[in-house]
């Protein structure tokens, strides 16, 4: 185990965290979703989201539409559906009891 | 100046540098293969070369731009290696991918990039990292010294398959597959490409140089192997032909009155079911190995490749394992059969005199054959030629077996004691005593004298199971044993007085010869 490794590994395991969150906002198409992670910095390579979004797609927490574009190919219009929401904010409530835990245990060895 | 491909991706059109092409093509398969346990793996390929048409479609002048293959390698590098495309953790990776490194993820392949027949050597140069005259060497010593060289190379051929895709070539040889490796593998693969184009573009600019010269030595030997295989198989081919419908009468041993054929000396050692069971195994041994070589031979000739060659190999190699299953299993069967030995005695007889005299009646147990032989011909004229029996006879379901053993030991009491032994194996004592019981051999004990027959005989349904007869002789001490007017037993008699044996044999003519 590397840093890198064990940072990809954290990075992974917070995208899909992530990418309903920028969804909870309102629909957006892959190129935006990589845009904004890319300006979080949580983003190494674009490979990762794919699958993610398509395996969350058959898990019916989103749905897409199709809509053509001016600058280029079609745009998948991805949205989350009520079981979504639920979905996320489930993962909401579990990175805030992750985060204090972690702030909690970081003051602790500090004291 | 580069070659340029056209292509689309999603319906939208590019123009390519071949090399960047290439390298595309070659991602988008190791995505593919990543992917190949994803329910989804269709629509993400589709997301990603939507993603791909994006990203070409940045800072592109207009359709007719031909994309280069930084261009390529840039949009890799924002999509990330295929590992990243997996729901499995990330592997860790050692930096510079060597031979030494995990070989958990490795395949046997053949590769045909660098094969003379099918590439299997070249596989298990790969395979192992050395160098692949090694392996052609030990195929070669293999055949030599054992023949075993040809059907391991074809079976491997057969079950093997062939290196196509770039992954694949890496797990041939170990290496990871990631974009660096591709990359690595492409780079080999054009210069092999661009060797071999210079290679031919000089054979016909010139006509001749090294490399043309070992070439057309190479295929000339290819070609060599060629006749040789499909001569060794035409010749395998007619020789079992012949053997299996003609069954020539080549063996000397008389059954009926005629010479033998293998087929029928083996109706009398295997029982039935079995002796069809072994042609049938000879049979399908001798034609898949006779149709193999020839089919090498054609494909070295001709350099023909077919979808049925595979199919064909395949099947003539299970016809071949088939047969050798049969063969062995009447193997195993037949020598069950002589697992087991019995031994029958029975005293005919007592003597009370002082010499007992041995006469052997050499036509006694063959009265059959006499008649036959002995049949007079046309104006009075009889055969000659009457002890010309050959190794072995059979007639009328009979077997008649030639020569008869003598063994001598000393009596209890003061007289003479004549026994016949019978001996014959079997798969169970009660088979085997069987077997024995029904031996015929002609000896009766009168007066002084023992009249026998120089051998013996037994049905032919009881198959040759070692039979056996032994004459056993207890001998008073100081009494002796007389043939042909002279002492035989004891040798104190005789003028060498050292020769002294207990054991005597007496062959199919009647001669007695002490052991």
């Amino acid at each position: 185990m590397n840093v890198e490794n064990t940072q990809a590994q954290m990075r992974k395991g917070v995208l899909e965290y992530c990418i309903l969150g920028i969804l909870h906002q309102g629909e957006a198409y892959p190129s935006e979703i990589l845009d904004k992670l890319r300006t979080a910095q949580l983003l190494v390579v674009e490979g990762t989201v794919y699958p993610l979004l398509t395996r969350l797609k058959n898990l019916e927490v989103l749905t897409y539409r199709w809509e053509e574009s001016t600058s280029g190919p079609p745009r998948k219009y991805y949205k989350m559906t009520q079981k979504g929401q639920e979905f996320y904010l489930e993962l909401a409530r579990t990175w805030q009891e992750l985060h204090q835990a972690v702030s909690l245990l970081n003051q602790i060895s500090k004291s | 100046m580069n070659k340029t491909v056209s292509i689309h991706i999603q319906g939208f059109p590019f123009i390519l540098e071949e090399q960047a092409f290439q390298v595309l093509q070659n991602y988008l398969q190791a995505l593919t293969n990543v992917l190949s346990n994803e329910p989804g793996a269709e629509e993400i390929l589709q997301d990603v070369e939507l993603r791909i048409v994006e990203l070409l479609q940045q800072n592109q002048l207009g359709a007719s731009q031909v994309i280069l293959q930084t261009r390529i390698d840039e949009v890799i590098e924002v999509l990330g290696s295929p590992e990243n495309f997996s729901d499995n953790p990330i592997e860790p990776q050692a930096p510079v991918p060597t031979a030494s490194q995990d070989r958990s993820d490795k395949r046997f392949f053949r590769d045909t990039d660098t094969a003379i027949l099918g590439g299997v050597a070249s596989g298990v140069a790969a395979y192992f990292h050395i160098d692949v005259v090694f392996i052609r060497v030990a195929f070669v010593l293999f055949t030599m010294v054992f023949g075993s060289g040809i059907p391991i190379y074809i079976l491997l051929w057969i079950i093997t398959p062939s290196a196509k895709t770039a992954s694949e070539k890496l797990q041939m040889k170990g290496l990871p597959v990631n974009i660096e490796s591709i990359k690595t593998e492409f780079r080999e693969a054009t210069e092999r490409v661009e060797k071999n184009a210079k290679k031919w573009s000089n054979h016909f600019k010139t006509g001749s140089g090294m490399s043309d010269s070992l070439r057309r030595i190479v295929l000339v030997i290819k070609k060599a192997i060629g006749i040789f295989l499909v001569l060794l198989g035409l010749i395998l081919l007619i020789g079992l032909s012949i053997f299996i419908f003609v069954d020539p009468q080549l063996v000397p041993a008389q059954i009926n009155g005629e010479y033998t054929s293998l087929g029928e000396l083996s109706s009398l050692f295997f029982e039935d079911g079995q002796n069809e069971l072994l042609n049938i195994g000879i049979g399908l041994i001798g034609y898949a190995t006779s149709l193999a070589s020839m089919l090498t031979g054609f494909r070295l000739l001709f350099s023909f490749d077919a979808n049925w060659l595979r199919a064909g190999y395949f099947g003539l190699g299970f016809a071949g394992i088939c047969g050798l299953v049969f063969l062995t299993y009447v193997g195993i069967s037949t020598g069950q059969s002589f697992a087991i030995e019995g031994e029958l005695s029975k005293e005919i007889g007592t003597y009370a005199g002082d010499s007992l005299c041995l006469n052997i009646l050499p036509e006694l147990h063959i009265q059959n054959f006499k008649t036959q032989r002995n049949a007079t011909y046309n104006f009075g004229f009889r055969p000659d030629n009457q002890n010309d029996h050959g190794i072995l006879m059979a007639q009328d379901g009979r077997i008649f077996i030639s020569g008869i053993a003598i063994n001598y030991i000393e009596a209890s009491d003061s007289l003479y004691h004549v026994k016949i032994l019978k001996k014959a194996h079997g798969r169970s004592f009660f088979k085997a005593n069987l077997r024995a019981s029904a031996i015929d051999f002609p000896c009766v004990l009168q007066q002084n004298t023992i009249q026998f027959a120089s051998g013996f005989s037994y049905p032919a349904k009881d198959r040759m199971r070692d039979q056996e007869v032994e004459l056993q002789i207890a001998v008073p001490r100081g009494k002796k044993v007389i043939w042909n007017g002279k002492a035989v037993y004891p040798f104190a008699f005789v003028e060498s007085p050292e020769r002294s044996s207990d054991r005597a044999y007496v062959s199919g003519d009647g001669e007695y010869s002490a052991w």
